[in-house]
């Protein structure tokens, strides 16, 4: 039996840090699809499958950058974790910020995990592997169904 | 240097190297200038006070024209109409009145549609302050966003879609906060949106 694709979003408003997301995920084992939004009101849009995103796949996991236009991350965080049909996808906060209060906010936010990107490419590249190994090999997803 | 030298690949190499190469290299130039900017705004947002001026009392035409004259490239480029009434003489620190209005007819200019932009530089007295405002016919701004703006970082739209580093509005709403002034929008989304901020008057008015 082949297992689908992962199917991850990615909210994240700079296409340069998008990109490497994706590179970095491409390199790893688990196949997975990647689709990006750029800011909060885009994503309810997605998980809601709302107009351009009406054939939208439901995600088993987001990638979330905090510091988004318009809507941003720290607000989205809350819309999904207070609906009832969007609450139990795994939300990984990834983000550029260090900021204790960022920290705990997300977890009081109800965050699964909050990762802060390193600058360093290399140090990128470990991270979204153990991200990878962690989220997509090791823990059961709500949504696995195979 | 950053910026200099990854330009430098991007003029050497663009094309000669693969699509992905193409791609990084712009990513890394497009990155490098904007970090400069952001620099450079935020080197001008601590500025406001370790910067600034003591208050003269000066004619806020004046500083209006300087701004008009630093942003006509701009002006001509977007095609834009831009009318000034009558301004009157405010209390205010002059080079910081003159970021004000650049600031201000800059993203009237910037965030315009397709419509011919207009915009309308006008004041009027109320009390002891006057009230200046900027209108636009552009974009707007939606309701719920309308006081967000003025934070810094806080952005409507990504870097693609209109060019800034989301410290604009931060800086003007210090200065007009350092003049003792308050600095606010009204907007129709699609219709365009007029900024107001409030300056204290000088003591001496002119007919």
């Amino acid at each position: 039996m082949i297992p689908r694709p992962v199917e991850i979003l990615l909210v994240e408003d700079s296409p340069g840090d998008a990109r490497l997301t994706q590179e970095a995920f491409r390199e790893g084992k688990v196949v997975n699809n990647m689709s990006v939004v750029t800011n909060g009101v885009d994503a309810l849009a997605y998980l809601h499958k709302q107009g351009v995103f009406a054939a939208a796949s439901s995600p088993d996991l987001i990638l979330l950058d905090l510091n988004l236009p318009k809507m941003d991350g720290r607000q989205l965080l809350v819309e999904i974790k207070n609906d009832s049909k969007l609450k139990a996808t795994p939300v990984v906060v990834l983000t550029t910020s260090a900021s204790q209060e960022d920290i705990a906010r997300a977890y009081g936010d109800h965050a699964n995990c909050y990762i802060t990107k390193p600058v360093d490419l290399n140090q990128f590249l470990n991270v979204v592997q153990s991200v990878e190994s962690f989220w997509l090999e090791l823990v059961k997803l709500p949504s696995a169904t195979g | 240097m950053v910026a200099s030298y990854t330009q430098l690949l991007a003029r050497r190499y663009k094309g000669r190297l693969d699509a992905d190469a193409d791609e990084f290299i712009a990513f890394a130039v497009d990155g490098a200038t904007r970090m400069q900017k952001l620099i450079h705004d935020l080197l001008a947002y601590s500025r406001v006070t370790t910067h600034g001026q003591s208050f003269k009392e000066i004619d806020a035409r004046d500083s209006c024209a300087e701004a008009l004259r630093d942003l006509a490239h701009a002006i001509a480029d977007a095609g834009a109409r831009v009318t000034v009434g009558t301004l009157p003489r405010v209390r205010a620190d002059p080079t910081q009145l003159t970021h004000l209005f650049q600031n201000l007819v800059g993203n009237a200019l910037k965030y315009r549609n397709a419509r011919k932009p207009e915009i309308c530089v006008s004041a009027r007295n109320e009390g002891a302050f006057v009230i200046f405002s900027i209108q636009d016919n552009g974009i707007g701004i939606e309701p719920q966003y309308c006081e967000r703006i003025f934070q810094m970082f806080q952005r409507l739209h990504t870097a693609k879609e209109y060019s800034g580093t989301g410290i604009g509005l931060a800086l003007c709403r210090k200065i007009v906060e350092r003049h003792g002034g308050r600095l606010w929008v009204e907007s129709t989304p699609g219709e365009g949106s007029t900024f107001l901020f409030s300056l204290p008057l000088a003591e001496r008015t002119e007919a």
